[in-house]
């Protein structure tokens, strides 16, 4: 009789112990869970990529207005490469603004390391925006570089390259993944 | 009656110092790995405040183009006269400060000096050694006076402001 009391007060500790380590272990788990799925800090934020696409725009090119050396810059290219006026600049031999643009920004961000990454991707284009989303016409064409196969995080930035008349504006937008 | 009580009383001490060792590890398990997190927090959180200051940097009168409109633009005449006056250096408490052209990219490192300007594609205004140092950087478009028959136009390359700091060790 002794001994049956005795057992039992002793299963009695024992499911009392598993179901301590048991929600012990949950509460482990949990926080584990939380703690793994945090990103890593992004050294290179969003805005050292629009940083770039600021900057980038402001650099002189080959091509000029009328005579040398009237040289025009990245946006003045957006600007005239979207309205294809071709005759207002002379770019070099057999190249009009769009393919200057192209060749320009393709040089550029093979050169682009944000946060001192290298990128297995990037994708850069031009876009005539008109009030809203829906009036968006893309122009020019897309510098490409890899593909997305295996990017952890996707990250891009837009900016406004020159404001046009009626509340329209021409936009260059980036987007790229790092090599983690 | 009373063993059996003494024997019990121990089994649940046992079983509490048991169950208290047990929560400390994984507290001090959980501890270690916040506290890393936190570390890793503050080196990001280092790393992004030299950004903003290498392009706030950029904008300070002893960087930024007379033309003020453009924007993150880095006047490069200013700065080669500036690498010729070392009294301005201890200005910023940073370890190491750098300017480099990235396009139109040249096939080999340059120096830039009095004597190699403008065909050169890197200014060390601060030379930030070789030890611990981690170099953050903004994007900038670096310009100067050119001429051409005469008549000056501005020239503009795409380049980065660097920015030194040195790493913690503990």
């Amino acid at each position: 009789m002794v001994m049956n009391i005795k057992n039992k007060m002793g299963q009695n500790e024992t499911v009392g112990f598993v179901i301590i380590v048991m929600l012990v272990v949950i509460v482990a788990v949990i926080f584990l869970g939380i703690a793994l799925r945090k990103d890593n800090p992004n050294i290179a934020t969003d805005a050292e990529i629009k940083n770039f696409l600021i900057a980038s725009s402001q650099t002189t090119t080959e091509c000029y207005l009328d005579s040398i050396p009237k040289y025009r810059t990245i946006s003045d290219l957006e600007t005239n490469c979207y309205y294809r006026n071709f005759e207002q600049f002379t770019c070099p031999a057999g190249m009009n603004s769009c393919d200057v643009l192209n060749k320009t920004y393709s040089d550029i961000l093979k050169e682009f390391r944000p946060g001192g990454r290298v990128l297995s991707y990037y994708k850069l284009n031009f876009y005539y925006l008109s009030g809203n989303e829906e009036g968006r016409v893309p122009f020019g064409s897309e510098v490409v570089f890899g593909n997305l196969t295996g990017c952890l995080s996707k990250r891009g930035a837009t900016s406004e390259i020159s404001g046009t008349e009626y509340n329209s504006s021409i936009v260059a937008s980036i987007e790229v993944c790092e090599i983690e | 009656m009373n063993k059996n009580s003494q024997v019990q009383i121990q089994e649940m001490l046992f079983m509490l110092i048991g169950l208290t060792l047990f929560i400390s590890l994984v507290l001090l398990f959980f501890l270690s790995f916040s506290l890393s997190d936190i570390k890793e927090n503050v080196a990001a959180s280092s790393r992004q405040g030299s950004i903003v200051l290498a392009s706030r940097l950029a904008a300070t009168p002893e960087f930024e183009c007379a033309e003020k409109d453009i924007a993150f633009c880095v006047d490069t005449d200013k700065v080669i006269s500036l690498m010729n006056h070392k009294e301005y250096l201890r200005f910023w408490k940073i370890k190491g400060l750098k300017v480099e052209k990235i396009y139109p990219a040249m096939n080999r490192i340059i120096e830039c000096s009095m004597a190699t300007y403008p065909q050169c594609n890197i200014f060390t205004i601060i030379d930030g050694g070789t030890t611990n140092i981690i170099w953050d950087s903004s994007y900038v478009v670096l310009c100067r006076k050119e001429y051409s028959g005469g008549s000056p136009y501005p020239l503009c390359e795409f380049g980065k402001i660097s920015v030194g700091t040195e790493t913690s060790t503990g």
